[in-house]
């Protein structure tokens, strides 16, 4: 059969675009596997064990924070934060607020991330700044 | 010569140029806008690059409004007598059936002239074809320089003062050299170009509605409307095809231009730059052949882009010395137009490649960027739709844009790495089937589309992205591009009737008689389309499939009589005491299928593409959108219907109605009836014969002094008559738009 035919026939163009869905769905879940299984734990009211928490930790934070993809680190700067790991938590805000330097909240985060983990120097450093920024606006 | 006219009044032309220029301050705000807030630090390469897609289309706009700053509407001089002209057509590979129809019609041209086939592939049956019909044959030893080279051959070797050329598939209209050569009276003027029409119009690059009388061509807007326009910057050029030249024009430049392959346009170059003046007469006086398959389409679409852009290295519009600066810009124009390629093939994978990798072109996508960007799409879309006064479709402009995008792309990097380009001539006849490859591009453009919205609807599913807007413009622009994709693959892959030869639209009167199991049937039908092959006829009794019928053609002022052999019967068509069948001709001897060819050219063609020749402006469209339809209708409008008809004169007039109402109808005649006569006719119609007395009300010509449109209104018809009328008028007619 010609190929050209072969395209308008319906019930070869619903397989084939069955197939592709099927095969894109799966590479989706393959690529996004890590941010998937995130958002299932940011989402879970029970609190996550901290091992599932630093399996996402680690296999998320090797990649770029751009400002398309902070939603993701977000997630994971809360979910660390549940599970009390301050130290990773703290690098996550970091990343974010090196990724959206106009926005001032990752900044109020990693502050408080900085303090919970006993890293005050830190985080007085960070503080004052974001005070002093504040006070200009004002 | 008579100084050129505005097309329009002042008022429309200054609200027109209003119109451009506000549409182009809104797209140059955008682009400011954009360059000064959304171009994505974290994408650079990808923002900048979709930024240059955005640029190149604010030029390509302002290029295409400064073409159509004033356009004018030239009424043809009177040609005087005694002119000496020669007719070139050259050939290469072309079918002889397919030239024998040019060299016909080049023949029967009424202006006295010289027709000359200009063979190329010395072919001996070519040389028998020039001796029958009683023209010139050349040829050449070397092959150098191809259709430049042909015609530079014949100009050395033929002596008329003006040069007409067609090429082998483009039929003339028997007054093209009347209409034409009146130009000439001014000493200046080098050519007269005229608009290049395609018969075809079953051609997959055609979009036509015969409901709606909308026939579009992605040529129409060039030929039709942006030629016109340059002419007002004495920017028209010579096409290729349908053209007069002036001998001594020709020779001031050395003969026509070698160095590209697009001689056509290089050549007007070189002829504006020496002084000379173009002449763009905007009457459809001639019609060509579309290419029937897309492997043709895309063969002559990289030829012109290619031939196009090298002028910018053979002689350069920009810089060349002798052009006016408008002509700069719109020779420029021309040329630019062939790089869109790339542009296109930006906008069509950006949004997909946006959903797919959440690299964004543009960011942020907040809210001030947002309405700025509504109101600089809908700007363009509105400014683009009142400046191009109804020729513009955007959505069948874009489709073509989708079928050509990767032949144009390929063209502009093929140029620009100065590879040498060749003149591939395009095959003209029965099209081929469509390959998978031809198509490939957009395959994989509609597979890419439908990756993006599956990728972006898992994103937002999974909440991967909470860029809601992002996703929301990616998804939408990426189903917008996949849905033109697919409508580029359907179109380019709908099954066609593969007829040997394309038949032309149009009705004519046909007597029939055949031999049925009942006893005789005969009558007069109409056929609804024609070619030397065969006809679709319909008729008002039932004819016997498989048998020979005799028929009687009217052909204007000529009557043929032939054989035929009922094949089918059209079955939507079928109704009570309405047929419509398929009937292939017995074989019919060169003059008579001349005589159809000929009738089919200066006759059915005209009166076909006149149909869509009457255009209300945007405005009054508008106006009457707003307008109570139903009271306008009540008025106004007619069936369109095919009805044969005879005229009661001496001799009877045999014709087909063009459409009918109550109170009276329209029909096509060979020569004019004067307004205010009183007239019998007599109509057959599945309900009955009527016969009516009619007062002409008005009759103008459709194909300049071969066929009258008249206009009657009956003049007290009887209650039998009214009552036949009524039903006819209700009752959807199975041909009534043949």
């Amino acid at each position: 059969m010609n190929g050209a035919r072969l395209i308008r026939n319906r019930w070869v163009m619903g397989v084939v675009l069955a197939l592709y869905g099927t095969i894109l769905w799966g590479g989706f879940h393959w690529i996004y596997g890590n941010e998937i299984e995130l958002q299932r734990l940011a989402r879970a009211s029970d609190t996550p064990s901290p091992e599932q928490a630093m399996r996402a930790y680690e296999t998320i934070s090797r990649s770029r924070v751009t400002r398309t993809n902070l939603e993701t680190f977000v997630a994971l700067g809360n979910l660390l934060e549940r599970v009390e790991h301050w130290n990773e938590a703290a690098r996550i805000w970091r990343l974010v607020a090196a990724a959206a330097p106009e926005q001032e909240w990752p900044r109020g985060r990693l502050t408080l991330a900085l303090h919970n983990a006993g890293r005050y120097a830190e985080a007085e450093t960070h503080f004052v700044e974001l005070l002093g920024e504040g006070a200009k606006q004002r | 010569m008579r100084r050129p006219s505005a097309g329009e009044g002042t008022a429309s032309l200054r609200f027109h140029q209003a119109v451009m220029v506000l549409t182009l301050a809104v797209y140059l705000y955008y682009l400011t806008y954009r360059a000064l807030h959304t171009i994505n630090p974290d994408a650079p390469v990808f923002s900048l690059v979709f930024y240059y897609a955005e640029l190149h289309g604010f030029v390509s706009l302002a290029l295409y409004f400064f073409q159509l700053w004033h356009p004018i509407r030239r009424t043809p001089p009177p040609a005087p007598p005694g002119l000496q002209v020669d007719v070139y057509i050259p050939t290469y590979k072309e079918d002889i059936g397919l030239v024998r129809k040019t060299v016909r019609g080049c023949i029967t041209m009424t202006y006295p002239h010289r027709t000359y086939i200009l063979d190329d592939s010395n072919r001996p049956e070519f040389a028998s074809l020039a001796a029958e019909l009683g023209c010139g044959y050349l040829v050449r030893t070397d092959r150098t320089h191809a259709k430049a080279g042909n015609l530079n051959h014949a100009l050395s070797v033929t002596d008329g003062d003006f040069i007409t050329i067609f090429d082998a598939d483009y039929v003339p209209q028997p007054d093209f050299l009347d209409r034409t050569l009146g130009y000439f009276v001014s000493k200046q003027v080098a050519f007269v170009q005229t608009p290049q029409n395609y018969y075809n119009v079953d051609s997959f690059s055609t979009r036509l509605n015969l409901k709606k009388r909308i026939k579009w061509n992605e040529g129409d807007l060039f030929y039709r409307f942006m030629m016109p326009a340059r002419d007002y910057w004495n920017s028209a050029f010579f096409a290729g095809t349908s053209a007069v030249f002036r001998r001594k024009a020709l020779t001031d430049i050395g003969g026509f231009a070698t160095e590209t392959i697009t001689e056509d346009l290089h050549t007007s170059v070189r002829l504006y730059k020496r002084g000379w003046k173009g002449v763009y007469h905007n009457e459809l006086l001639s019609s060509g052949l579309a290419a029937t398959d897309l492997k043709n389409y895309h063969v002559q679409k990289l030829r012109w882009a290619e031939g196009n852009i090298s002028l910018l290295f053979a002689e350069n519009p920009l810089w060349t010395r002798g052009l006016t600066l408008p002509q700069r810009i719109c020779f420029f124009a021309t040329v630019f137009g062939w790089f869109i390629g790339v542009p296109k093939l930006i906008y069509f994978v950006t949004p997909a490649v946006m959903l797919l990798t959440a690299q964004y072109p543009i960011y942020p996508f907040d809210r001030p960027f947002l309405w700025r960007y509504g109101i600089f799409l809908s700007a363009v879309i509105l400014g683009v739709k009142i400046v191009s006064r109804g020729h513009g479709r955007i959505l069948d402009e874009e489709l073509a844009n989708m079928m050509n995008f990767f032949v144009l792309t390929k063209a502009t990097i093929k140029s620009l790495l100065r590879w040498k380009a060749r003149f591939i001539v395009t095959s003209k006849g029965a099209g081929d089937a469509v390959s998978l490859r031809g198509i490939l591009p957009q395959l994989t453009l509609i597979g890419l589309c439908v990756a993006g919205v599956e990728w972006g609807a898992l994103k937002w599913w999974y909440e991967i992205s909470r860029d809601w807007v992002g996703l929301g413009i990616g998804a939408f622009w990426t189903g917008v591009n996949g849905f033109l994709a697919a409508r580029a693959v359907a179109t380019v892959t709908a099954p066609r009737h593969r007829r040997q030869e394309f038949r032309f639209y149009g009705s004519l009167p046909v007597w029939y008689e055949a031999e049925a199991r009942d006893g005789t049937v005969r009558g007069l039908g109409v056929s609804t389309d024609l070619n030397k092959f065969g006809m679709a006829l319909m008729t008002f009794s039932a004819l016997p499939i498989g048998e020979r019928v005799s028929l009687r053609l009217y052909l204007g002022p000529h009557t043929l009589t032939c054989d035929g052999i009922v094949l089918y019967i059209h079955k939507s068509a079928a109704m009570e005491h309405a047929f419509r069948y398929g009937v292939k001709f017995g074989e019919l001897s060169d003059t008579q299928q001349d005589m159809i060819a000929e009738f089919c050219f200066s006759r059915m063609l005209p009166a076909f593409l006149q149909r869509f020749e009457v255009r209300s402006s945007f405005m009054t469209r508008l106006a009457l959108a707003c307008y109570d339809r139903r009271r306008f209708r009540q008025r106004a409008t007619r069936t369109v219907m095919s009805l044969p008809a005879v005229l009661q004169a001496d001799p009877p007039c045999y014709t087909v109605t063009e459409d009918i109402s109550a109170g009276g109808l329209g029909f096509i005649v060979d020569s004019p009836l004067p307004v205010g006569m009183n007239a019998k006719i007599t109509l057959f119609a599945p309900c009955g014969r009527l016969d009516v007395a009619i007062e002409i009300r008005y009759c103008y010509a459709v194909a300049s002094e071969r066929a009258y449109r008249v206009g009657a209104a009956f003049v007290e018809p009887d209650e039998p008559s009214r009552t036949i009328l009524r039903q006819l008028c209700e009752t959807e007619h199975p041909n009534g738009t043949a």
